[in-house]
């Protein structure tokens, strides 16, 4: 039971001969089904019932919409799954690349440099909060005084104003379309790809999600815990910078309230998906899912013209019925 | 005598109440060296009047904190408290406080009955409320502004009245806590609160019921929540769905400051209020030497890391080793999936007491 328990961990992809042996023996984890079931409700629901739900066109507003909460969400779902619980500093590291990308850019900053300068600065704030959390501090309180203090030093660099880049030449990230959607898509296709070979092929990926499912195991192995506290927390926020960048592209400026209730949203999206807050459940592709099925339930809304509060109240509720049922099946395979 | 030393004292030291008292007494004697006019009675006023709207936030966040729980509901439920205080006005100001402070009060219990009954994590189910108590609170307002009737703006006013350093609201506060910290410090269900917050494990083999302290905790966490959300709105005269933004953070951070913890089990009302009083006279300092807010971002920030830093190193902050379990907050060990493989329950106790 235990071992079993483990196996979205420690399932080995050498285990198979050929790929069809792989194929037969792929076994999905029941959140990945469920999830997948209410997703498919809920789409066919709307479908049955919404004019103008099932097009094309509405598909890819579902997605677009999906994609910034999804980029994040994917990015946060390493915090979750190595047993960090949650960042509560998403919506200041936001902030605060998209103001130092745009500052960059405002004062004549070459694209490649601003951009890599960005990566830098999030990667930063990433491995400072995930060394301090692997010398033994609780993530919860690391990522709220971080938080704070991220946030209050981006008002620092700005004066509490907004910075404007006019055109550059990063515009087509944020305007031009592809086979009829916008590149932010693209991009948040491309992160949940790479987040998922990285998790599931990678050495330190694997370790992850060993450490998330069982610190003792993972101690006993070999594994070097504090590093992937320092990876989980530094890709987190490598998302966040990713966001912002796509953000600023787009409007052309940054702003430092730019990204209120990002965390939420992309917490949100996570345990839709089905992932165990203590860790070592759930994937990005799932948290990506996630964030699909809740600007799903929000275009069907927006269709039908349900106003703001509505909308919101509405989100909440699905929010806590699908946690619960995640949550009563999980204590049910748990007892078995 | 004893009852006062226990006041201080369950799950916490003497020293915990001390600290935090000389770091409030650093807080003023710099920004009076800064500035020799800080120490008056204006400021301390006006700190206190803070401290009355976060302190009664942090009294319920606190509670469901050392249950070993979280409220994340707390600035949504504030906020539609609010909306129902001053649309209530009609009845008079204080019904219609009271009632908006029992409407919350009700949603804590439905909110900690749901979490009792399905053992399930308040972060995960506290999630939901956060976002669709703010929906309510656009439903309630049509995402505009409610206003107080111009008549009632003098009785409003009362509640902000000031009598020396204390007005009718920050006395409020000073009552809730008076009543919630005896409660907690003497009370049979006090005790069950620290029990299953502190020592899960122990407190069902001692037979502490372990649905009722959740659910008080929860109760209170919505009472107080909704009580500032009214009080504050009240006095503002208007409610608005934005309204708060930032409260639930700062309540969280406050908490922590106030030496509780996310383990619970330990902390007292009296140090949570100290950790109030310490961020609100750490921006009051700072707002009158002419910082910016996000200089006061940055301190209470700051200030977050410090106190973690200070119990981290005196083996109080929950710390472990590296390779050792998190010691898992209650609202984290129900539901994990594989909570049972994060060694035993009883094993998260290890860490704090101090």
């Amino acid at each position: 039971m235990q071992i079993e328990a483990t196996s979205d961990a420690v399932a080995a992809p050498s285990r198979f001969q050929s790929a069809q042996q792989a194929v037969l023996a792929w076994r999905p984890a029941p959140e990945s089904v469920i999830l997948l079931v209410l997703l498919a409700a809920l789409v066919l629901g709307s479908a049955l019932t919404t004019k103008d739900f099932f097009s094309a066109e509405n598909a890819r507003s579902i997605i677009r919409v999906a994609s910034l909460t999804g980029i994040v969400a994917v990015g946060l779902t390493f915090v979750i799954l190595s047993g960090n619980l949650i960042s509560l500093s998403v919506e200041q590291t936001a902030a605060m690349c998209g103001i130092v990308f745009a500052t960059f850019l405002h004062d004549g900053w070459a694209v490649v440099p601003a951009l890599a300068a960005t990566f830098g600065i999030a990667a930063a704030l990433g491995v400072i909060q995930g060394g301090v959390i692997a010398l033994g501090a609780n993530p919860v309180i690391v990522t709220l005084g971080a938080g704070a203090a991220i946030g209050g030093l981006t008002g620092l660099i700005t004066g509490g104003l907004g910075v404007t880049t006019g055109p550059t030449s990063l515009g087509w990230l944020g305007h031009s379309k592809l086979l009829g959607t916008t590149m932010p898509v693209y991009v948040f296709i491309l992160v949940t790809i790479l987040a998922t070979v990285f998790l599931n092929r990678r050495r330190a990926g694997r370790e992850l999600m060993l450490v998330g499912s069982n610190r003792h195991t993972a101690k006993a192995s070999g594994i070097r815990v504090w590093r992937t506290s320092v990876i989980a927390l530094t890709l987190a926020s490598v998302g966040c910078a990713i966001v912002a960048i796509l953000n600023v592209t787009q409007f052309e400026r940054a702003e430092n309230a730019q990204f209120e209730g990002l965390t939420f949203d992309a917490l949100a999206a996570i345990l839709v998906g089905g992932a165990a807050i203590s860790g070592g459940r759930g994937s990005p592709l799932r948290s990506a899912i996630g964030a699909i099925f809740i600007a799903t339930l929000g275009n069907l809304m927006v269709l039908h013209n349900y106003s703001f509060g509505v909308r919101m109240t509405i989100q909440g509720v699905i929010v806590v019925i699908a946690v619960t049922i995640f949550h009563l099946l999980q204590r049910r395979w748990e007892k078995r | 005598m004893k009852a006062l030393g226990s006041l201080v004292r369950p799950g916490g030291s003497a020293s915990q109440i001390g600290g935090r008292l000389i770091l409030l007494a650093i807080v003023w004697i710099v920004f009076t060296i800064l500035n020799s006019s800080f120490a008056s009675e204006d400021i301390l006023f006006s700190v206190l009047q803070a401290t009355a709207f976060l302190g009664l936030v942090a009294i319920g966040e606190g509670v469901a904190m050392i249950a070993g729980e979280i409220d994340l509901s707390v600035a949504s439920l504030a906020a539609v408290a609010g909306i129902l205080a001053v649309e209530l006005s009609g009845l008079g100001l204080i019904p219609a406080i009271i009632l908006a402070a029992l409407i919350a009060a009700l949603f804590g219990l439905f909110q900690g009955a749901c979490v009792a009954a399905l053992k399930i994590n308040s972060l995960v189910f506290t999630i939901g409320s956060l976002f669709a108590l703010r929906g309510v609170a656009y439903l309630l307002t049509n995402s505009s502004a409610v206003q107080l009737p111009a008549n009632q703006l003098d009785g409003a006013e009362e509640l902000i009245q000031r009598f020396w350093i204390f007005s009718p609201y920050s006395l409020i506060t000073i009552g809730v806590a008076i009543v919630v910290g005896l409660g907690l410090a003497l009370s049979r269900w006090g005790r069950e609160i620290y029990a299953i917050g502190g020592a899960r494990a122990e407190s069902v083999a001692a037979g502490v019921p372990q649905r009722r302290p959740i659910i008080i905790a929860f109760v209170l966490s919505g009472f107080t929540a909704g009580l500032a959300g009214a009080l504050s709105s009240i006095v503002a005269g208007s409610g608005s769905a934005k309204a708060f933004p930032d409260l639930l953070l700062l309540s969280i951070t406050a908490v922590l400051v106030g030496g509780v913890g996310l383990y619970g089990g330990r902390g007292t009302i009296l140090n949570i209020i100290v950790g109030c009083l310490i961020i609100e006279s750490l921006v009051a300092g700072l707002i009158h030497q002419g910082q910016t807010g996000e200089i006061q971002e940055l301190a209470t920030g700051a200030l977050l890391i410090l106190v973690i830093i200070v119990e981290f190193a005196s083996g109080m902050g929950g710390g472990r080793r590296e390779g050792e379990t998190i010691p898992m907050p209650r609202w984290l060990r129900f539901s994990s999936g594989l909570s049972g493989l994060r060694g035993s329950p009883g094993d998260s106790s290890s860490g704090k007491d101090g």
